[in-house]
């Protein structure tokens, strides 16, 4: 018989084996170079880009992917500073049907224990981004996690300019459009208009739904960005109100008659979606307008769906898209081996569909290329129709502010200038400016970023 | 908070029953490497019912004998640690002359901790960190001297028939927890263990899953319980309506609903006219469309366009008609014909009566379980859910006999632009004609039931009626019904390396034909064949930004190591001299040739110009050589969530399980399912 080999005792390689050997795919061999890995061959702590020590790390969120992200770069054993932001999901604010609504996300709740392993029974209440660095400066000693409690739009680009990557596991569109403008304006070109190498931060972006996720690399200026793929993200269709006033159909429709429409009308208080009483309230007037309309399936957990704009979620996708985020992180810090060039999709729904593909710059990305955006209109269009295309066309802006070389058309902020201006949104553009004319289009998405706008006037 | 339920934003993707066949299952990880522990993760915070953690302590010693069950340390759930048991179990574990360094295992979030750690075994550490996640979840732990001698179907077969104890002597929790499924995980393990386990598993009807990280790779392999897994409810999200509006479909319910609608030209107020749900307009359009060309639907190409003009005609103000618009999108609902997909009718002709009467019939019912392993068949939940899939699969053959083919409608619409009356209306006829198609459906399964009992002779019948909710579920989905088969890991590795000493070794106990009932293994052939065919064809499909980063060539290159291993005992990469480095590339770039030759792949172009070019296929080993079996947390965490998602989905026969392998290649991020 065949000798078979006892095995006897196994002693794995580690991190430290993939940084000390050389590899014939190190970073500078892939499809997006980002550097050349140099193998730390004596296997001891120099060479700092090689293992990471001076590496600052930004990880914004702390919710399902951010438990994940900060786990996984604990694990790696070779960061020593991430700093954490949470936000926690803040809505759509331009969204009509929610304007009524108020919830909490910046603290532990219940439903999030079944992924969000960092938060226990007793966490619930407390802050996401506190509990979840306390738990990992306890477990992983080597690395120091500092929370920050509160909004992205707070920090400025001194803040994010520390960082030599910033990790993103947001839910929640808007934000990341704003990070990703953020993360885009801090890129500084030479003399001959190219990049700064040293200026661009790889920013690793994280989303999942369901079964589903995604994990992308962007290098701002260099590869696509979050903007240029802003069409793969749909925005919600929103049911027209007429037939949530007039024509309700299926149980979703009662349910938003009774919080958009109803609520309002009864209380002056906003609803908090996070109070039994209020969404029990919820439930019960649409469960009643659901029975006048003959219309089945009102329950409090759809109800709840609904309100709230649930996405399911579970522990597995979360593993799996922040574990690929990490390492990502892993190769644009040490350069150990080739980066993902630019997007990773997963699928698990029917069998695995798991696909990576270079997600193409789109020539008209407001945030990563600097060219200037024609329209043409009639000159009897208003200011505010102007605007309003600005929101519901492809730019999908949210709260548009505008400029021309000469003088304030309209600006949100300060309140005593939206007052000044107020008065420009109903007077037809040509009152307001020349054809060609190019205007200065600023919005909150897009942080220290502005769009020039060029308007051809037809009569 | 608005709801105390903690498993809300799951059950709304697999609900209560779901959440049922989770947590009546037992988990078993063997080995507790990083990829092991995550995967438990993912699967104690959404509530398995329970875990139990096997590990070895890899000492020196020269003990050879099998590891019976009843000598195998069993230890209680961290959680209880205040009562002294532990202790005394930390005696046992340290009797087995072994030193657990923590500070070794550094990739692992579940081996090691700054607190002080009383834990004695690795397994007892990740069995008392991994139930902190969840309350609801009892942990286990036992350590064994070798996993490579554990005598794993006697194993299996213990933990399915007697409750684990969550701990005897306490009474504080005096809860057991008696498994209705068990699903086995086998965690970085080599061929020594996950082959046997595979056979142990493949002959208990136990789904199985191997997964392994390794440097920047990994994979996820499942092996589905025997005969095959029952995808009870695909949930697919792209499902074809089922609208009956084509010639000759609509149902009696429906058609009164569309002659209690006035024709679309006689209505004359226009908020009317743009609330007729488009499954009337539909109707109309197609009527109107017959009545002009004798009574035919359209079929070429130019007439189908033609009929998607007629329905535009149709509207008085398109843009705003959102019906019409409506209607316009869903034109193709007017020729397409009701029937079953083409996998699922091929799927149907398999289950016939014959089979169903075979197993449902017990034919043995005088041999009571003695050490024969094919009497655990019997107690699995897979060989009911199994007999309940061809009870109902047979009804439905009967069902599509008397019905023209047509299967049982689903019985659900979508929102659509209309009033609510008619809307309700429609819905309700929809709803009222899948009641009785599933109320016929049901007839034949009772009377499937009646011919097995006369057909028993006084054997027990062991199929019974099922439940309401899983004929509504089997309705709903008839259209497209699933199952999955995998080849067995054993099988297929041994097909692999044919010359490796381990499978050589394990000749007489996992690869004999005499211990392996023949019917066992009836498709294998047929299976392997066509995962031959699919490799072939993925070759051709190489990933375009760069070739050398498709996904199968590095799945070879991880069999290449098992293959070093087999033959030395440990893996490539071992020793850190230059000498020593490049003549194990050598011999992994030498292996990864037989590999390709026993995959049939070796005149492939592709894998020529790969990994059997001497530049680039050494470029590979050398990669593979550089890893030292390497364990990377991010490639752990990422295989750990593939590995807790299919088990899911094995677990809960909702959604399709992966067939049968998912390799991760972490050097550029880039994946690919194949059978190899």
């Amino acid at each position: 018989m065949t000798k078979r080999p006892m095995t006897t005792h196994r002693q794995r390689g580690s991190i430290h084996t993939l940084l000390s050997r050389p590899s014939p795919f190190g970073n500078e061999s892939g499809s997006l170079p980002v550097g050349e890995f140099p193998p730390n061959v004596d296997g001891g702590d120099n060479g700092m880009r090689n293992d990471g020590l001076s590496q600052k790390i930004l990880v914004v969120g702390a919710g399902g992917l951010g438990c994940e992200i900060l786990k996984d770069l604990g694990m790696l054993q070779i960061v020593r500073e991430v700093t954490v932001i949470d936000l926690g999901d803040t809505m759509d604010l331009d969204s009509i049907s929610r304007c009524c609504l108020t919830f909490d996300h910046y603290t532990i709740d219940v439903t999030n224990l079944n992924r969000q392993f960092l938060f226990r029974q007793k966490d619930v209440g407390s802050s996401k981004a506190e509990t979840a660095a306390s738990f990992i400066n306890a477990r992983c000693p080597w690395m120091k996690v500092t929370p920050y409690h509160g909004k992205i739009q707070d920090k400025d680009s001194e803040f994010y300019k520390q960082f030599s990557v910033v990790i993103s596991g947001l839910d929640n569109i808007e934000a990341r459009r704003w990070l990703n403008g953020m993360m885009s304006s801090l890129v500084q070109f030479d003399e001959d208009g190219d990049p700064v190498p040293e200026t661009i931060i790889p920013l690793i972006d994280g989303g999942t739904e369901g079964f589903s996720g995604q994990s992308r690399v962007i290098l701002p200026r260099i590869t696509s960005c979050f903007e240029c793929s802003l069409d793969t993200f749909a925005p919600s269709k929103a049911v027209p109100l007429c037939t949530i006033a007039e024509t309700p159909r299926i149980p979703e429709h009662c349910i938003a008659w009774a919080f958009i429409l109803q609520w309002p009308k009864i209380f002056e208080k906003k609803l908090d979606a996070d109070s039994p009483e209020d969404m029990k309230w919820v439930y019960e007037t649409a469960a009643e307008r659901a029975k006048q309309f003959g219309i089945e399936g009102v329950t409090y957990m759809l109800t709840l769906g609904v309100v709230k704009n649930i996405i399911p979620a579970v522990a597995s996708t979360n593993a799996i898209v922040s574990a690929a985020c990490v390492n990502e992180a892993l190769k644009v810090l040490t350069f150990c081996s080739q980066s993902l060039n630019t997007y990773m999709m997963y699928i698990g729904s029917e069998g695995i569909n798991s696909f990576t593909f270079i997600m193409e710059q789109k020539d008209n990305c407001p945030v990563c290329t600097t060219q200037t955006h024609k329209v043409t209109l009639s000159g009897s269009t208003t200011l505010n129709e102007l605007l309003q295309q600005l929101c519901e066309g492809e730019f999908r802006l949210q709260a548009p502010s505008i400029t021309s070389s000469t003088k304030t058309l309209y600006m949100r902020k300060p309140a005593a200038l939206e007052k000044a201006t107020k008065a420009n949104l109903d007077k037809p553009l040509k009152d307001l400016i020349s054809s060609g004319e190019e205007l200065v289009v600023t919005d909150r998405v897009f942080p220290d970023t502005s769009l020039g706008l060029v308007v051809t006037l037809m009569d | 908070m608005a709801t105390n339920d903690k498993y809300d934003r799951q059950l709304r993707l697999w609900g209560p029953a779901g959440q049922k066949s989770l947590s009546s299952t037992l988990v078993v990880l063997i080995g507790s490497s990083a990829c092991g522990t995550e995967s438990l993760k993912n699967l104690v915070l959404p509530g398995v019912g329970a875990f139990l953690i096997l590990d070895d302590v890899l000492y020196g010693g020269d003990d050879d004998s099998s590891v019976a069950v009843d000598e195998i340390i069993m230890y209680d759930a961290g959680r209880d640690n205040d009562n002294g048991q532990d202790n005394e179990n930390n005696k046992a574990g340290s009797s087995c002359c072994f030193r657990f360094d923590k500070s070794a295992d550094t990739a692992n979030f579940f081996a090691g901790s700054s607190s002080s750690d009383d834990a004695s075994t690795k397994a007892a550490l990740a069995c008392r960190l991994l139930c902190e996640l969840n309350p609801d979840v009892s942990g286990f732990h036992r350590t064994v001297p070798s996993l490579e001698r554990v005598e794993y179907a006697s194993l299996l077969k213990e933990l399915l028939s007697r409750p684990l104890d969550k701990n005897a002597s306490s009474s504080s929790s005096s809860s057991s927890f008696v498994p209705l499924n068990i699903l086995v995980i086998t965690a970085d393990q080599p061929s020594a263990v996950f082959l046997p386990v595979s056979k142990a598993c493949h002959s208990l009807n136990l789904p199985f899953i191997n997964v392994r990280s390794y440097g920047l790779l990994g994979y996820v392999r499942i092996q589905t319980p025997w005969p095959y897994h029952v995808v009870r409810d695909a949930k697919k999200t792209n499902k074809p309506l089922d609208l009956r509006v084509a010639d000759g479909a609509p149902f009696d319910e429906l058609k009164r609903v569309y002659d209690s609608i006035d024709a679309l030209d006689t209505i004359s107020d226009s908020k009317v006219h743009g609330h007729v749900p488009y499954i009337i307009v539909l109707m109309q359009a197609l009527q109107k469309w017959r009545d002009a060309h004798d009574d035919e639907s359209p079929k070429t190409y130019d007439e189908k366009e033609e009929f998607r003009r007629l329905i535009r005609s149709m509207a008085r103000d398109y843009d705003n008609e959102l019906n019409f618009q409506e209607a316009y999108d869903h034109a193709h609902l007017a020729w397409v014909e009701c029937k079953l997909s083409d996998d699922s009718s091929l799927l149907l002709e398999k289950c016939n009566e014959e089979v169903l009467y075979g197993m449902a019939i017990d034919a043995d019912m005088d041999i009571t379980s003695s050490g024969n392993e094919d009497a655990g068949r019997q107690n699995t939940r897979n060989n009911g859910t199994v007999l309940q899939f061809q009870l109902m699969a047979c009804a439905l053959r009967r069902f599509l006999n008397e019905s023209n083919n047509v299967p049982p409608l689903e019985g659900t619409i979508p929102d659509m632009a209309c009033d609510t009356k008619t809307f309700v209306a429609l819905q309700e006829a929809y709803r009222t004609k899948a009641e009785s198609d599933r109320e016929k459906l049901t007839r034949h399964i009772v009377n499937l039931l009646e011919e097995c009992k006369t057909k028993s002779n006084g054997c027990k019948v062991l199929a019974t009626m099922p439940a309401e909710e899983d004929i509504i579920t089997f309705c709903k989905n008839s259209r497209d019904i699933h199952v999955l088969e995998t080849r067995p890991l054993f099988m297929e590795y041994r097909a692999q390396d044919p010359a490796s000493p381990i499978v050589a070794s394990l000749q007489a106990t996992v690869f004999d034909a005499s211990s392996t009932n023949n019917s066992a293994l009836p498709n294998f052939e047929t299976l392997q064949a066509d995962s031959r065919e699919d490799l072939m064809c993925s070759t051709m499909d190489p990933y375009d930004t760069d070739p050398m980063q498709t996904p199968l060539l590095w799945f070879i290159a991880l069999r290449a190591c098992d293959a070093f291993f087999d033959r030395h005992g440990h893996y490539p990469g071992k020793h850190d001299q230059n000498l020593a480095l490049e003549a194990d590339t050598n011999e992994i770039f030498k292996l990864m040739g037989e590999v390709v030759g026993h995959m049939g792949l070796t005149d492939c172009d592709f894998i020529k110009d790969s990994l059997l070019n001497d530049e680039k296929g050494k470029d590979v080993a050398r990669e593979v050589v550089r890893y030292d079996e390497a364990e990377i947390h991010t490639i752990a965490a990422v295989m750990g969530g593939v590995a807790s998602q299919e088990a899911v989905k094995l677990i809960t026969g909702q959604y399709i399980p992966v067939n049968d392998t998912y390799v991760y290649n972490g050097i550029a991020s880039t994946a690919g399912v194949h059978r190899f």
